[in-house]
């Protein structure tokens, strides 16, 4: 293939990852500007959301678009009943204090890790597409279930910010964002916005993972290494601001695309783990780190 | 001395020798376990300098422990060294590395400090993967057999026997923890605890609290990394798994469980948890699930650990 | 006769700091002698923390020049003026809660022992830290209480305690943000018997709100409005000035 047309395909892969990545970094970006506080069990909540969708579809074989579906509105839901029981049983008691939340995030991360590794075993499997048909570009062919996964993501991002910027609970969460004891004294319920926005944000993750599943595998350990790329877009694009993280999700999601095949991954992911070490120090405000919040 | 520091004394002392006398009645698979859980403890002693003195909670201590254990193992392995002097090579490289990394990371506090941390040992790891001609990455390195035994003080010293592994490791926690002691109980000990309580006060007052927190850096490091040059050294392996975030997890976690801020707390925590993972492993695969308990529990109920608690309730001289 | 001139111990010169659009510190030149107790009032907001955040270095100045004993400090950290043995004494407590009163005054006291006496006392052997702790608890009358745990002090010795610590480093100039802020009137009584007892080689200054209290220990009493210096002068004198009544009572 010629460099053009192949840079057109790095460049469609690096969409894909881009949408995906969007998703669960913008959980992650959530509950930090709301909560102020850094969920690491959030690549196990992605893990948890493919595992599901995979073991749905598996329950209804032959009816992949169905199993789809089902997968999309169901293991999000699942999972985020899991995050808010988490956020109130657990979170709650320790006053979502900033390190000791880390601290107890680290084992909710071996515990839904560990769980999947027991209940769905340590095989990756793979999951059947919800439909087959092929795009044909004049030089290739490209997957129509790909393409669809940014439309699908695109969408749901949408459908995020309207929530934020025109409904109820979005105020409530704004104003819990600025001001959290303001907000208590207005009377917002504090401790429900925090457990919903901590529901969302692992929904978010799921919701990524159900996209990405049938085209990567499923396996119990699949949720390190978005937890890692969503810290790395959260960080450039500033703690807690979502523009800020969107568009660093679709540059980083981008660029780790193509520069995957071109380089070996590992080297990729060393060189973007230091640049975030590095940004963290120089410019904690994020790279694109707005002040104005949300 | 003060009559406290006496009982202290003695209490650090009992230990040790408990230790000591403790091969002769275990049978010999404990007595392999428990020089593992002594070299961990080391590195759980070095973390809590930094955690449970200084305050600083660092989530990339996994990166001084690998260091320590490549600087030790490879130049063994690639370059025929001696075992004495590949440890004492270790011990340098680790305490510049921890005094480089320190420098750089303590710009920042808090929750950055934790993900700074976090991603200067996930970038390690995964340069310990990326040049796998030289680590041997996930498969990792057998150390050869000359670094099996080493001559000292006219005596010629065989590290295949497991008596001999075990007070080697006795010997280093022994020069450990009185170290320790003798830090935490004077000025430097005070300097950390200041500015864990309180910071911005302690540089009012007219300390250099950078040097300070820099020097529990350089200290803890360098503990650490002695802790994973005398891991790989004893058992002639050097592999990547020592460098990935479980083993930053796992000082932590000693240290939570035993009490952050206690000489013994890391020691007991390591013992707690390596029986109650080896209890778990021999029934199912997904031990780690017992660490993930362990951690939430103990944050939410024991945020002090076990001799935390005791102390605050009993034994207030404990140090 | 110039023998006779004291020894300026700290000047101030055109020190300005903005926040924002307001002008917190306006041009002010200050001057302080050696082993004078200064005084230093205003009516709410007009610069009296920030002008002595800029001299203990807890603010960086937008413009102007600070000078300790003859040094150049302007562009010094918080922690190498304390070192020079200027010392700031929190107007919100700030002390170590978790740590005993012992450790409270001992973290303050082995930083003093680290370097020469400044208040002029000479030590003839290397003084023993519990001494040092001791003497100082003595000093402020907190001695009773070294097991405790900080938190556990009654808000007044709390007060007590973090001037412990700081006059355990033993500074040259001690700056009190509103000592007496929160105290009960016997413990306002006792605590200008402790600064008469402690100034002996020391200066300090004193930022009050408190008028007689101010009146009846400074030697001078600097008065600051709107970020500028208003007047400056012996109490009587401020107590006679016109503008200081003014700028009081809003006339």
């Amino acid at each position: 293939m010629d460099l053009g047309p192949f840079l057109f395909l790095a460049s469609l892969e690096g969409l894909v990852q881009a949408a995906v990545l969007s998703l669960s970094a913008l959980g992650l970006c959530l509950v930090f500007g709301v909560l102020r506080v850094v969920n690491v069990a959030h690549g196990e909540f992605y893990m948890a959301g493919a595992v599901i969708a995979w073991a749905i579809s598996h329950a209804l074989p032959g009816q992949p678009l169905l199993g789809f579906l089902a997968a999309l509105f169901l293991a999000p839901l699942l999972v985020g009943l899991a995050a808010f029981i988490a956020d109130r049983a657990i979170l709650r008691k320790i006053n979502h204090n900033p390190e000791a939340t880390i601290v107890a995030t680290i084992g909710m991360l071996y515990v839904i890790q560990q769980s999947a590794l027991i209940g769905f075993g340590p095989d990756a499997r793979p999951m059947e597409p919800p439909f087959y048909f092929h795009v044909n570009f004049p030089w290739f062919g490209y997957s129509g279930y790909k393409l669809s996964v940014i439309l699908m993501a695109a969408a749901l991002l949408l459908f995020v910010w309207y929530v934020i910027s025109r409904t109820r609970l979005g105020l409530f969460m704004r104003a819990t964002q600025l001001d959290r004891e303001m907000a208590q004294v207005s009377g917002i319920p504090v401790g429900w916005v925090y457990g919903l926005v901590f529901a969302a944000g692992a929904m978010l993750a799921a919701l990524g993972a159900v996209l990405i599943a049938p085209i990567r595998q499923v396996h119990y350990l699949m949720g390190l290494d978005p937890l890692l790329m969503s810290f790395i877009v959260v960080i450039i694009g500033g703690l807690g601001s979502i523009r800020g993280a969107l568009l660093a999700a679709l540059v980083i999601g981008m660029c780790d695309g193509i520069v995957s095949m071109f380089f070996s991954p590992t080297l990729a992911k060393m060189i973007s783990t230091l640049l975030v070490a590095l940004v963290l120090i120089l410019r904690p405000e994020g790279l694109f780190g707005q002040r104005k919040p949300l | 001395m003060t009559g406290s520091g006496k009982r202290s004394l003695t209490l650090h002392i009992g230990v040790l020798v408990l230790l000591f006398l403790l091969p002769f009645i275990l049978p010999d698979y404990h007595q392999l376990v428990i020089t593992r859980i002594m070299i961990l403890a080391i590195f759980a002693l070095g973390y809590n300098i930094l955690f449970g003195y200084a305050g600083l909670l660092s989530l990339g201590h996994a990166m001084f422990f690998a260091c320590g254990l490549y600087a030790a193992g490879l130049p063994v392995y690639h370059l025929g060294w001696e075992v004495p002097l590949a440890f004492l090579f270790a011990i340098v490289i680790s305490a510049l590395a921890a005094a480089l990394i320190g420098a750089i990371a303590l710009r920042t506090q808090g929750v950055a400090f934790m993900i700074v941390t976090l991603m200067f040992a996930q970038a390690v790891y995964l340069g310990t993967l990326y040049f796998s001609d030289v680590t041997g990455a996930d498969e990792g390195l057998v150390l050869p057999e000359h670094a099996r035994s080493f001559d000292a003080l006219g005596m010629r010293v065989d590290l295949t026997s497991p008596e001999v592994r075990y007070y080697i490791a006795l010997a280093l926690l022994s020069a450990a923890v009185l170290m320790v002691c003798r830090w935490v109980n004077g000025g430097l000990g005070r300097e950390w605890v200041a500015v864990r309580e309180n910071e911005s006060r302690t540089r009012m007052l007219g300390y250099n609290t950078f040097l300070i927190k820099l020097k529990a850096m350089v200290i803890s490091g360098t503990f650490s990394g002695g802790a994973g040059a005398a891991y790989g050294l004893l058992f002639a392996y050097v592999g990547s798994t020592f460098a990935s975030i479980q083993y930053s997890i796992d000082a932590l976690l000693f240290t939570l469980l035993g009490g952050a801020g206690t000489v013994l707390g890391p020691i007991l925590g390591s013992f707690i948890m390596f029986y109650l993972v080896d209890f778990f492993s021999g029934h199912t695969t997904a031990y780690l699930l017992a660490t993930g308990v362990v951690l939430i529990l103990l944050i939410m109920y024991f945020p002090l650990g076990v001799l935390g608690t005791l102390r605050k309730k009993w034994l207030p001289w404990l140090p | 006769m110039a023998a006779l001139v004291a020894v300026s111990l700290l000047s101030a010169k055109k020190l300005n700091r903005r926040f924002g659009g307001i002008a917190a510190v306006k041009d002010v030149d200050f001057s302080l002698e050696q082993g004078e107790i200064r005084g230093i009032i205003g009516p709410n907001g007009a610069g009296k923390t920030s002008f002595v955040n800029l001299l203990s270095g807890r603010l960086a100045p937008d413009s102007g020049q600070v000078v300790f004993q003859g040094v150049d400090i302007t562009r010094q950290s918080v922690w190498k003026r304390a070192r020079l043995g200027i010392a700031y004494s929190f107007q919100i407590i700030s002390i170590y809660p978790g740590l005993t009163v012992f450790d409270n005054v001992a973290i303050g006291a082995q930083l003093g022992m680290q370097q020469p006496s400044k208040s002029g006392q000479s030590r003839d052997q290397e003084p023993d830290l519990e001494e040092v702790v001791g003497s100082c608890l003595k000093l402020t009358g907190l001695d009773w209480g070294r097991t405790q745990l900080a938190s556990e002090l009654a808000y007044g010795h709390q007060r007590l305690l973090e001037i412990t610590i700081n006059l355990a480093v033993d500074p040259t100039l001690l700056i009190l943000d509103e000592p007496t802020q929160g105290l009960s009137v016997d413990e306002i009584d006792e605590f200008a018997g402790l600064l008469k007892r402690i100034r002996s080689g020391r200066t300090i200054i004193l930022i009050e709100h408190n008028l007689p209290f101010v009146m009846n220990l400074a030697d001078r009493v600097t008065v600051m409005d709107q970020g500028g210096i208003l007047a400056e002068n012996d109490p009587k004198g401020i107590q006679m000035d016109a503008r200081v009544k003014a700028a009081y009572l809003g006339k």
